[in-house]
C-alpha cells in the first residue's frame, strides 16, 4: 500500500515535465497526450490529465486552438507558449541533475 | 425493450439507455463538485466531455448505436474516479477522509450512514455544523421531550436531507465550518467567477475588434452570461435571507399551533369581531361531541393547518441550505392536508348542527314583595368562592363566561337586567336559552338547567354562575333574570353584582354598589337629576338568537 504510494509519489513529480516535453516535440491534443502518457504507465485514469492541462495553461505555460475532426468533436490543440519552452528548459536540466544524483547514490549501491 | 434518450455532448448527438444516462449523468455530477472550487472548472469539464464525447462514438458500430450502461461504466473507469486525479497529480498526498482538512469545495448538508442511531440526521448535522454530535443528538431530544418539536424538525430533516452514500458526497459532507465568514466566501466565489466571465469577455471583444471577423453571437451570449452571474449572486443572496426569514416564521407559527391544539401556555386570543380567550383543549372538550371524535378533529386540525406551516419550514430549509427537492414529497403533503381539511370540515358541520335550533324558556320566579320600597340585590358569595377557588381554567367570551373547575366541571355565568314593571309589583322572571339539533332538543336542555336564588326578607341572593354539566354538555346554554322594578320604588345593587349585570344597557361599574329609583323614564340616581338610560323592552327571543348566532359562527370560524 505504502510503495503504491510512493510510486504515485514519484510519477506525480514528473508528469507536467512530460507533459510539456511530449507538446514540445508536436502540437497536441488531449489523446495523444494520453496515449504516450498511457503507453509511459505514468498515469492510469484519464481524468487526470485535464485539470493538469487546464493549469498549465492557465499559468501561461500552454495555449490553444481548436480543429475540426472527422470522426469526433472539435479537438483542443494544445501548443508551447514561450513561457512554457523556458519552463520546460529549466524543469529539463533540473531533471538531468536529479536523474545524475540520483542515479550516483542508487547505481553504487547496486554495483 | 428499453427507453433510449438523446444527448448531445460536445456538440456530438448520441443515443443512450435511460440507466446509462442516469449513470453518466451522475459521474459528471461528481465531477462537477469535485472541481467546485478548482480555477477554470468550466473547461476542465468541458474539456473531459469532450473526450467522453470521443471514447463514446469509439463504441458505436453500425450494428450497435445506442451507448449502454456497459459503455459508460467502461468509459468512467478510464476516466477515473476524481479522488484518483488528485492521488496521480496535483493535491497534496490523499488523506484519510477522517482527518477532512484538506476537503476542498463547498460543504453540503448530509445524513451520515455511518453514525447514525435513528436516520444519521444527527451526525450529518453535526459534521455540517462541525460541532459534536453529542450536542445535537442532545438538543434534538430536549426539543422532543419539551414540545415535540424535536421529533419533527427531525422528521423534516430526514426528508430534506439526502444520504452521503458515495465517498465524494462523505467528503463533501465534512467540508468547510458554516459561518459568516464562509457564507461570505461563497458569495466571494461567486464573485470572482463573475470577474473572470467579465475579464472573458472583455479579451473575446477585444479579439473581435481586432480581428474585424466578429462572432457576434459568442459575445451576445457572454454578455446574457455575465448577466445570469450578476443575478445568481444576487438571487443567493435574497434566497438565503428570504429562507432564514421563513425558517423563523415557521418555527414561531409551529409552538403557537402547538400551544393552541394542546393547550400549552394558557389561553389564545383570536379576533373574529371579539377577542376569545380559551385554550383549545378546553374548547374541544366544551363541544359535544366524543372524545374520539374530538381526538380526530384535532388529528384533523393538525394536518390542515400543519401541513401548511411543516412544508413552510422544509422549504425554508431548502432555501438557506441548497437542498435538492425530493420528489413526492409535495403530493404527500397536499394529500395530507386535503385529509385534514375533509376530517376539519365534517366535524364543523356536525358542531354546527347541533346547534341549528334555538329554544327560549321563560318561566316567572317566585319572589315576596319587599316589606318597604327597596328591593336588594346580591350574589351568592359562598357559591362564589367554592368556584373559584376550584376554578382551573376560564373560558371567556363575548356572551361566554364558563368556569371551568378542577373536577372538568363547567359553570357559565347568568346576566341580569333591570327593567320597568308594568304592574306595582316586583317581578323576577327567568329566560333560559340553548340550542341544539332540533327546538325540542334546544327545550329539553334549556329546561333542565338548575339554577337557584333565595330570597332573606328585602334581599335576593342569586347564584352567579349555572352548571352546564361535564364536558361535551355544552349547548350554549344561558339564563337571563330580568328583574322587573315598579315606578318609583328602589333597587339596591351589591357591589358583587358587577359581573353579572347586563353590559351594554347601564355600565355595570356604575350599577353595581348603588341605590337607583326607577321612573318613567329608567333608572335614575335619587340624589341625581341625571338618567342612566332610558328602559327599553327587547323581544327575549331576537335578543336570545343575536346573542347564540356569533358563538356558532365563531366555532365554525374557529375550525376554519
Amino acid at each position: 500500500m505504502n510503495l503504491e504510494k510512493t510510486k504515485a509519489q514519484m510519477r506525480k513529480g514528473v508528469l507536467e515535465l512530460c507533459i510539456l516535453s511530449i507538446i514540445a516535440e508536436k502540437d497536441a491534443y488531449a489523446s495523444d497526450i494520453l496515449e504516450k502518457l498511457k503507453e509511459a504507465k505514468l498515469i492510469v485514469v484519464e481524468g487526470t490529465l485535464y485539470p493538469l492541462l487546464t493549469r498549465l495553461k492557465n499559468e501561461g505555460m500552454l495555449n490553444y486552438r481548436w480543429e475540426e475532426s472527422k470522426s469526433g468533436p472539435p479537438r483542443k490543440y494544445y501548443t508551447m507558449t514561450e513561457i512554457g519552452i523556458k519552463v520546460l528548459n529549466d524543469l529539463n536540466v533540473n531533471w538531468q541533475d536529479l536523474v545524475k544524483a540520483v542515479n550516483k547514490i542508487t547505481l553504487k549501491k547496486a554495483s | 425493450m428499453k427507453k433510449t434518450l438523446t444527448i448531445n455532448i460536445s456538440g456530438i448527438i448520441f443515443h443512450i439507455d435511460e440507466d446509462a444516462f442516469d449513470k453518466l449523468n451522475a459521474y459528471l455530477d461528481t465531477l462537477k463538485s469535485h472541481f467546485y472550487n478548482t480555477q477554470g472548472k468550466d473547461e476542465i469539464i468541458s474539456d473531459i466531455e469532450g473526450r467522453i464525447a470521443e471514447l463514446l462514438q469509439e463504441r458505436i458500430t453500425d450494428a450497435k448505436q445506442v451507448i449502454s450502461i456497459d459503455d459508460v461504466e467502461e468509459v468512467i473507469s478510464l476516466m477515473g474516479d476524481p479522488v484518483q486525479f488528485d492521488s496521480e497529480a496535483e493535491g497534496e498526498e490523499e488523506a484519510p477522509p477522517a482527518a477532512g482538512d484538506d476537503v476542498r469545495g463547498p460543504k453540503r448538508l448530509y445524513r451520515d450512514p455511518d453514525h447514525k442511531v435513528v436516520g444519521g440526521v444527527a451526525s450529518g448535522l453535526a459534521a455540517y455544523l462541525n460541532i459534536d454530535v453529542l450536542w445535537v443528538r442532545l438538543a434534538f431530544a430536549v426539543f422532543t421531550i419539551i414540545w415535540l418539536s424535536g421529533a419533527m424538525v427531525y422528521l423534516i430533516l430526514w426528508i430534506a436531507m439526502p444520504e452521503a452514500s458515495s465517498r465524494a458526497e462523505k467528503l463533501q459532507m465534512k467540508g468547510e465550518k458554516v459561518n459568516i465568514s464562509n457564507i461570505e466566501k461563497s458569495i466571494t466565489e461567486e464573485v470572482s467567477h463573475l470577474k473572470d466571465k467579465i475579464s472573458d469577455l472583455t479579451k473575446q471583444a477585444k479579439k473581435t475588434v481586432e480581428k474585424k471577423n466578429s462572432r457576434d453571437e459568442n459575445i451576445f451570449e457572454q454578455i446574457l452570461g455575465v448577466f445570469l452571474s450578476i443575478l445568481k449572486v444576487f438571487l443567493k443572496i435574497i434566497v438565503i435571507i428570504v429562507g432564514i426569514a421563513l425558517l423563523l416564521a415557521g418555527i414561531g407559527l409551529v409552538l403557537a399551533f402547538l400551544f393552541a391544539i394542546f393547550g400549552w401556555g394558557g389561553p389564545i386570543i383570536l379576533d373574529n369581531n371579539e377577542a376569545i380567550l380559551m385554550p383549545f383543549t378546553d374548547f374541544f372538550s366544551l363541544l359535544p361531541m366524543s372524545t374520539g371524535g374530538a381526538a380526530i378533529l384535532k388529528m384533523g386540525l393538525i394536518l390542515f393547518l400543519g401541513i401548511p406551516l411543516l412544508m413552510l419550514i422544509y422549504n425554508a430549509f431548502r432555501m438557506i441550505f441548497g437542498l435538492e427537492r425530493v420528489r413526492y414529497i409535495g403530493i404527500t403533503a397536499l394529500n395530507l392536508w386535503v385529509i385534514g381539511l375533509i376530517i376539519t370540515l365534517f366535524f364543523a358541520f356536525r358542531v354546527a348542527r347541533d346547534f341549528r335550533q334555538p329554544a327560549t324558556v321563560s318561566k316567572a320566579l317566585e319572589i315576596h314583595q319587599p316589606l318597604n320600597d327597596t328591593i336588594y340585590l346580591t350574589v351568592n358569595e359562598d357559591f362564589l368562592d367554592e368556584l373559584h377557588y376550584n376554578s382551573y381554567d376560564y373560558i371567556q367570551g363575548d356572551d361566554i363566561h364558563i368556569v371551568v373547575t378542577e373536577e372538568g366541571l363547567y359553570y357559565e355565568q347568568i346576566e341580569v337586567d333591570i327593567y320597568k314593571s308594568k304592574t306595582a309589583d316586583y317581578a323576577l322572571n327567568r329566560i333560559t336559552t340553548a340550542r341544539g339539533r332540533t327546538i325540542r332538543a334546544a327545550r329539553e336542555k334549556a329546561e333542565s338547567i338548575t339554577w337557584n336564588f333565595g330570597q332573606n326578607e328585602n334581599m335576593i341572593v342569586l347564584d352567579p354562575y349555572f352548571p352546564i354539566g361535564e364536558p361535551g354538555g355544552w349547548q350554549a346554554q344561558h339564563i337571563r333574570l330580568k328583574l322587573e322594578v315598579p315606578v318609583g320604588k328602589y333597587v339596591s345593587l351589591d357591589e358583587s353584582m358587577e359581573d353579572i349585570l347586563h353590559w351594554g344597557r347601564y355600565s355595570p361599574y356604575k350599577l353595581a354598589g348603588n341605590t337607583w329609583i326607577m321612573t318613567e323614564n329608567g333608572l335614575r340616581d335619587p340624589d341625581e337629576e341625571s338618567f342612566i338610560s332610558p328602559t327599553i323592552f327587547r323581544e327575549t327571543q331576537s335578543s336570545s338568537s343575536n346573542m347564540i348566532r356569533p358563538i356558532v359562527m365563531k366555532i365554525v370560524g374557529l375550525v376554519w
